[in-house]
């Protein structure tokens, strides 16, 4: 393992603050270096301990974590946000990005989803909620959230292009190699090269990718 | 004499007539105010359950929700050995998710967030695009220009939008629906246009609980609109609303 990733959390509701620390506590990976309760706070914690990833909630009293996400980058354009909504609210996801986060996740999130956000992020790479609904892909795609350089189509060959269609419309490995007369394990290796190529880590990230680069349309999603 | 007789008449006539459209003027004059009231008292009734509706909504986003994050959050820090054990705390996991699924469908039916943040457009945008989701009929919007409403009147074009799609859906069985909406001259209008089996349209306004197009009334009244239906067994039916928003 590398380095320690140093983390600050801010979200309104200290009971779920508690929930984040009590679960990061066994993370050796992870230090949760400092919480706060609003917008404000955050700011001055993140001065104060310089984290390397912020994970913040959307919604909270007096400043936002919107607002809070575009003072932090106009600071340090290379803070990773993480932005945390209850429900999922598409519009406010959407500015949060615009704003600058480099990932989202519903709060309702397991343990592995969670982690693997904040490694995502700290990476470098965009992480999308395995949550995402089509309609807040193509929220995202028309946005002015912009992460990736456009890639070329041609760098898919038609059956990687056709399993990514599929993906997009939520079948399985299982449902894909009955349709294309492949073996599951054959497509699972298909998905994983896919989401290398795509450089992001699950079907959400998939479904973004397809939609920016116009390999499949709205349609395709409903 | 007989003049005397005539004089007395004719005074008593204008008396009689002066007390009988008194009469009248005063009954006119109170089933006026009496209508006021009653719209002022469905306004305040209407008004009390949008209320009502944002704080139950707020309550259920912002005490419950957290929480059972949390309560889901504590249960994935638990190790356990056991693989059983493990299943079974999984499980509860999804449930969890099934709770906070359901508060959410439920919080959006009293009051859709996106109607507080961005408007009414966008609301109705995100509205329709989930009823072509999940129902089998086929919703085109053309929103013609960008529509300014008050806050306050956004709420009820909201609601009666959302009860003429569920009309259409429920008692229309429509396969389309085309609806636009458009501002002119300080007005919002919305037309709509379905392709289902119609009805008799006195006959269901005469109705007490028909079709919900009481409730459309009113809340048409209470925004000072114009609201106005064709639709005849077998036709489809059309809709068309203005509303002063400037």
């Amino acid at each position: 393992m590398s380095n320690i990733i140093r983390l600050v959390i801010a979200d309104d509701h200290e009971i779920f603050r508690d929930g984040l620390t009590l679960m990061l506590s066994k993370q050796d990976a992870i230090s949760l270096v400092g919480q706060a309760g609003d917008g404000r706070e955050l700011i001055q914690l993140v001065a104060e301990k310089k984290p390397d990833v912020v994970m913040t909630d959307i919604k909270m009293p007096g400043m936002d974590g919107i607002a809070a996400s575009k003072l932090l980058l106009q600071k340090q354009p290379n803070l990773k946000i993480i932005a945390l909504s209850m429900f999922e609210e598409e519009n406010l996801i959407v500015e949060m990005l615009e704003a600058g986060a480099k990932g989202y996740l519903l709060k309702n999130a397991d343990k592995k989803e969670i982690l693997e956000a904040i490694h995502t992020v700290y990476e470098g790479n965009i992480f999308y909620c395995k949550h995402t609904s089509a309609r807040l892909a193509s929220l995202i795609v028309k946005s002015k959230f912009d992460p990736q350089k456009k890639k070329m189509n041609a760098l898919f060959s038609d059956r990687e292009k056709e399993i990514v269609r599929l993906i997009c419309r939520q079948h399985t490995a299982q449902e894909i190699g009955e349709r294309l007369f492949l073996s599951k394990r054959t497509v699972e290796g298909y998905r994983t090269k896919i989401l290398e190529k795509m450089e992001v880590k699950n079907t959400a990230g998939v479904v973004v990718f397809a939609l920016k680069h116009d390999m499949i349309s709205e349609e395709d999603l409903q | 004499m007989e003049n005397k007789i005539l004089n007395i008449t004719i005074l008593l006539s204008v008396i009689i007539a002066v007390i009988i459209i008194y009469f009248f003027v005063s009954i006119i004059r109170y089933h006026r105010r009496y209508m006021k009231l009653q719209r002022e008292r469905i306004f305040a009734e209407i008004t009390i359950r949008e209320n009502e509706r944002k704080r139950i909504a707020a309550d259920l986003h912002d005490s419950l929700g957290p929480l059972l994050s949390a309560v889901k959050l504590n249960i994935s820090s638990v190790e356990i050995p056991h693989p059983d054990d493990r299943l079974v705390l999984e499980k509860t996991g999804k449930y969890l998710d099934e709770i906070i699924g359901s508060m959410r469908r439920i919080s959006y039916d009293l009051l859709p967030a996106t109607l507080e943040r961005q408007g009414l457009v966008e609301a109705i945008r995100e509205f329709v695009g989930q009823v072509n989701l999940k129902q089998t009929i086929n919703i085109q919007l053309y929103v013609v220009k960008d529509i300014r409403v008050p806050k306050e009147k956004e709420i009820h074009i909201f609601r009666m939008i959302q009860e003429i799609v569920h009309n259409t859906i429920k008692h229309a069985r429509a396969k389309n629906l085309q609806i636009g909406l458009s501002e002119e001259a300080g007005h919002l209008l919305f037309l709509s246009k379905d392709d289902g089996k119609g009805f008799d349209t006195e006959k269901e306004l005469g109705r007490s609980s028909g079709l919900g197009l009481k409730s459309l009334q009113s809340r048409c009244e209470i925004l000072s609109g114009i609201l106005s239906l064709e639709s005849k067994p077998g036709t489809g039916t059309n809709y068309f609303i203005k509303i002063p928003v400037s």
